[in-house]
């Protein structure tokens, strides 16, 4: 069979941190290849080398069998090799259409009305329903992610890399996903996929690549290994999978949300949190979840309605207050709104204790509480004073979680605490969130993940269209009772059917 | 949820909004000279509109495109004053040795390219930062200009040279003509160009567009190029006018065109910007500094009133732009 893409003994450091040891890979025409690993294994970094954003230290590249040297992206793409990468690169003011054929405009002189109709059949490939006329800054995530998709298919290109394609997709999207891949492959279109899914990689891919820390593991047919087994390749041992709390004492009120409304957002949401209570708001990308949150703690105004919180009344919540008042929250867009990409670990990770007067802004001061975090969450490289844009995207999150464990908080907000997080970690993740409900903390979560959301949940809310449309205990829930209330095709007696 | 997505309609691209605030300043141009027209005696004539107003605005106007293109980027360039001087004082010094004026007019852009290279170089190949870069030139370039003058201005420059790029066609002055053709070439290149949208791309994601297989270096490099070259143009219109260059002109030229770009909506942080918006930009700075000087005010004053203006030009972008 023909070898789209073969690399072999690829050797990758960072200023002395063996990244890449001795990596193979290859990749057939028509086939998808999935490339699995714990966060910092190496994954991003073999792709970028295949992308030639970064130069491999040592090894050898062929396309097509011919031996190739790559040293910009721009020669990946003359190879015809197209890459999606795992934080979106997309250009805010420019159009849709622009945005697709960046780079690929055709004559120096624009026409703008050809751009567009040129680009109409890649938006209804992969299912993306707006005019390709409108600036990607008025998108969603999830819009954005498909003109990526649809950037990739418009280069015609043979090899496609994708990196954690479906971390900001939900179910209805990730199907749309699936069949613009078989479509791709089905025309001899090699895919490398990346995912922390497990699921997806059954749906889709043919061979998998296993990497941990650096080191290449194996390459299997999906078809015959169990996932047990790629798990144990991946992290070098049994993982223990452990089903959640389910018999934790609630306490007081906590967070009391009445008919809060914003125009256009969200109308009417009312419900309680306890002390000690995980409360999950389900529900489809754009029913107006993240906004509620974002709400909550001040970080967008909402019109009408009442916050309360330990029974005292919060007219006009801002960060700085809520945060004073204990009151913690991890936003969905990491990038912009997470980090600060050029400040160490130790930066990224004390800033909100430093605001708190926790702790003073001393070297070795924060070094043991620093430290601690590193070693609880498993951050990899253990090494607080790393660049945090140096790490990869799965640590990048367990620092920000990391924030707000070491400032202490008694309501905590997360918006989709695991995205972009490994397995492993995640089990770590579900075990810490546990432990901080059991402490007595208030958690409520934003997830599009449904195996989440039941693992963790005393309590699912779920929103459809900016309404609050169902409630379900975790007795109660299933994945069918969540997408069903989310989708409109079950109501909740208890709520007002609406729209 | 597909109805949430589909609210964001077709939209074109420039947004509604934006073009409002274009008109916006031409609002507020059009009521300034109605009012002043009518208050100030002697505004409202053919003379002041193109002597007092026009050329001003036009030289201002000139380097205003240049930096535009630059600050669209996310970078800036402070020694276009120092650019224009040095390439003014070279071309002068070449006509009176005398070589023909259309040689040393090229020569005079020819300095102005080179300067504005080395800004890009720096800027793009040793990684500096552009405020420092052109801190660093903005310097560099005037003591060239004082060296190579020994301080002195350069006088009686060639009739040809001062009518053609100093005089009239129908009535209208060159150099507000040539800063209009100007104007609508650079929008056209930013508009409905590859290079333009490249240029305005870089200023959005820089990183994007590099990952895109595109060269980013040589795009902004180019604005800087185009940024010196218009400079040096600007500083020729102007010694045509005066008769004689001297190597302290320009000084202060970044700031009035740092001010006309902004106030006609480029965004400092760049990723956004236009030159017609530069243009209008110019022309309020000019109207509102010829209106001040007949009313006699002094200039401390003018200084006050230049600085509110950008100011609540600003301002008003942060409320038109809503989020
Ligand atoms: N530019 C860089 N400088 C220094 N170290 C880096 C750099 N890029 C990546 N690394 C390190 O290389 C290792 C591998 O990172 P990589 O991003 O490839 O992981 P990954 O497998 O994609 O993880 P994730 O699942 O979290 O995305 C990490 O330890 C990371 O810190
Ligand atoms: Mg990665």
């Amino acid at each position: 069979m023909v070898e789209l893409l073969s690399a072999q003994q690829i050797n990758k450091s960072f200023s002395g941190v063996h990244v890449l040891r001795d990596v193979q890979f290859s990749l057939r025409a028509g086939e998808v290849h999935a490339l699995l690993g714990e966060n910092g294994a190496g994954k991003s970094t073999l792709l970028k080398t295949l992308f030639g954003i970064y130069k491999p230290d040592s090894g050898t590249l062929s396309v097509n069998g011919q031996s190739v040297t790559l040293s910009s992206p721009g020669d990946a793409q003359a190879q015809g090799i197209a890459m999606i990468h795992q934080e979106l690169a997309l250009i805010p003011e420019l159009t849709v259409a622009q945005n697709v054929l960046l780079g690929n405009e055709g004559r120096e002189v624009l026409n703008y009305a050809r751009m567009e109709a040129r680009v109409q059949p890649f938006l209804d490939q992969v299912g993306l329903m707006v005019a390709p006329g409108t600036p990607v800054k008025r998108l969603t995530i999830a819009q954005q992610q498909m003109v990526e998709i649809a950037r990739a298919v418009a280069r015609q290109a043979r090899i496609i890399i994708m990196d954690e394609p479906t971390s900001s997709l939900t179910t209805h999207e990730i199907e749309q996903l699936y069949q613009v891949v078989r479509e791709l492959t089905a025309r001899g279109v090699g895919i490398i996929y990346v995912s922390h899914h497990f699921d997806e990689i059954e749906a889709l891919a043919d061979r998998v690549t296993v990497l941990r820390d650096g080191a290449y593991i194996g390459t299997v047919n999906q078809r015959d290994v169990t996932q047990e087994q790629l798990v144990n390749m991946m992290v070098g041992r049994n993982l223990v999978t452990q089903t959640g709390d389910h018999n934790r004492q609630v306490g007081e009120v906590r967070l009391d949300v009445q008919e809060l409304s914003r125009t256009g957002a969200f109308q009417d949401i009312t419900f309680r949190v306890h002390a000690g209570e995980v409360v999950t708001l389900a529900g489809l990308i754009g029913a107006g979840r993240t906004e509620v949150l974002r709400a909550i703690y001040g970080a967008d105004p909402f019109t009408q309605g009442k916050i309360q919180l330990d029974g005292q009344r919060i007219t006009r919540p801002t960060p700085a207050t809520m945060m004073r008042l204990g009151v913690g929250f991890i936003a969905e867009d990491r990038r912009h709104q997470g980090i600060v990409p050029d400040a160490k670990v130790s930066v990224n990770m004390m800033l909100t204790s430093w605001a708190k007067g926790k702790v003073g802004v001393r070297e070795g001061e924060m070094r043991q509480r620093v430290e601690e975090q590193i070693q609880q969450l498993g951050i990899r490289p253990a090494n607080a004073n790393q660049i945090i844009r140096r790490l990869s995207g799965g640590n990048q999150q367990k620092v920000i979680l990391g924030r707000w464990l070491s400032a202490g908080c008694q309501l905590l907000l997360i918006d989709e605490p695991t995205r972009g997080i490994d397995v492993a970690s995640k089990a770590d993740i579900y075990a810490l969130i546990d432990d901080l409900a059991q402490q007595g903390v208030a958690i409520l979560m934003v997830s599009s993940e449904l195996p989440e959301v039941l693992r963790l949940s005393d309590r699912i809310l779920v929103m459809r269209e900016g309404h609050l449309v169902g409630e379900l205990t975790r007795a109660e829930a299933s994945e069918e009772r969540i997408l069903g209330l989310a989708t409109g095709a079950q109501t909740d007696a208890n709520y007002s059917a609406v729209v | 949820m597909q109805t949430i997505q589909q609210s964001s309609k077709p939209s074109g691209r420039a947004s509604v909004v934006e073009q409002l605030r274009e008109a916006g300043i031409l609002a507020i141009l059009l009521l300034g000279a109605l009012i002043f027209s009518f208050t100030v005696p002697s505004f409202f004539s053919v003379d002041n509109a193109i002597s007092g107003i026009g050329l001003s605005a036009a030289i201002n106007t000139i380097v205003a495109i240049g930096l535009t293109y630059v600050i669209i980027t996310g970078g800036i360039d402070l020694s276009v004053g120092s650019t224009a001087a040095l390439s003014a004082v070279i071309g002068a010094d070449l006509m009176q040795r005398g070589l023909p004026a259309i040689l040393a007019v090229l020569a005079a852009l020819a300095v102005g390219a080179v300067a504005g290279l080395v800004n890009g170089l720096l800027v793009t190949r040793v990684q500096l930062a552009p405020f420092i870069v052109t801190l660093g030139t903005m310097t560099f370039y005037r003591g060239l200009a004082l060296s190579y003058t020994n301080g002195q201005p350069i006088l009686s420059l060639p009739d040809n040279f001062k009518n053609v790029l100093g005089g009239n066609i129908a009535g209208f002055p060159i150099p507000l003509l040539v800063a209009l053709l100007l104007v609508g070439a650079f929008t056209l290149l930013l508009k409905f160009t590859k290079t333009g949208q490249y240029i305005l791309a870089i200023g959005g994601n820089a990183e994007a567009v590099r990952l895109s297989g595109i060269n980013t270096s040589r795009y902004i490099t180019l604005t800087y190029v185009i940024s010196g070259v218009l400079a040096a143009f600007a500083a020729l219109v102007l010694i045509a006018q005066l008769g004689a260059a001297e190597p302290i002109l320009g000084s202060g030229w970044e700031l009035s065109a740092i001010a006309a770009s902004v106030v006609g909506g480029t965004s400092l942080s760049g990723g956004k910007g236009n030159v017609v918006g530069a243009l209008l930009g110019a022309l309020l700075l000019s109207m509102l500094q010829n209106v001040l000087t007949l009313l006699g005010v002094q200039a401390f004053y003018q200084l006050l009133a230049t600085g509110l203006i950008i100011i609540g030009a600003m301002v008003i972008d942060r409320y038109t732009r809503g989020s």
